[in-house]
């Protein structure tokens, strides 16, 4: 199950969607990718920053929705303190 | 005879303000077992919604972190993320909230403050700056604001050694 977690005050929102169930068509795997997306789109508009994180290995920035990526976390708008 | 009539309801009007206040009183105290009882309720209520959101985002931040590093972050104190664009850089993040100490060698460089807007776990924080260090470096520079290292601690750093004097 692939993952999109966003940080907010109760830790996180996650929504999860099947990659392989995805690949055939299956219609409720294709409704939650594009659930993920719409999420994903309202968070980069208000300035969250996305990245994609898998183990053992360094997180990459994201601009665009990756519906293969295992995991993506969005963390809010930052500003210098 | 009149004056003692006059003393009569001089007398009568004091009772009746002196029944007014206590009533009030006792308004004002109803109210206020009434709405405090409510008011602790939801602190109580808010406070296990944060509880949940703290114990959800170190669940995050664990799944995130290998081995070593939560190891370092529960003895240290402090996660080190290293810099992915200058040789020998780390960042300090601390576990819990306060500035970033960047150190070059074993010396001290700046400390940086970068926050996000709206409030989030603890955990969560620690987790954003290890994304945002890894995968967005020169942003997450221009974003912080940087001070001298040590601050705010009002310690005087020699800059050469990076420790203070």
């Amino acid at each position: 199950m692939a993952k999109l977690r966003i940080l907010n005050h109760q830790g996180d929102t996650t929504v999860e969607w099947d990659t392989n169930k995805a690949e055939v068509g299956d219609s409720e795997a294709l409704e939650a990718i594009r659930e993920a997306e719409r999420i994903f789109e309202e968070h980069k508009a208000k300035g969250a920053a996305a990245f994609t994180v898998a183990p053992g290995k360094p997180a990459e920035k994201l601009e665009k929705f990756d519906k293969t990526a295992e995991q993506i976390i969005m963390v809010p708008r930052v500003a210098g303190g | 005879m009149m004056d003692s009539v006059g003393a009569a309801l001089h007398w009568e009007l004091a009772a009746w303000i002196g029944i007014a206040i206590l009533a009030a009183q006792f308004v004002a105290i109803l109210l206020w077992v009434l709405f405090g009882s409510h008011n602790r309720g939801l602190t109580s209520k808010g406070y296990s919604a944060q509880l949940e959101a703290e114990r959800r985002a170190e669940g995050l931040l664990q799944e995130t972190l290998s081995a070593e590093e939560s190891r370092e972050l529960e003895h240290r104190g402090y996660l080190e993320v290293r810099s992915p664009s200058r040789e020998g850089r780390v960042y300090r993040v601390p576990r819990g909230r306060g500035m970033v100490s960047v150190y070059e060698g074993s010396r001290a460089v700046m400390s940086l403050c970068v926050q996000p807007v709206e409030w989030i776990p603890g955990a969560d924080v620690v987790l954003m700056h290890k994304l945002m260090i890894e995968a967005n470096e020169e942003d997450y520079l221009k974003t912080a604001n940087q001070f001298e290292p040590g601050y705010p601690y009002y310690l005087r750093w020699d800059r050469r050694t990076g420790r203070p004097v």
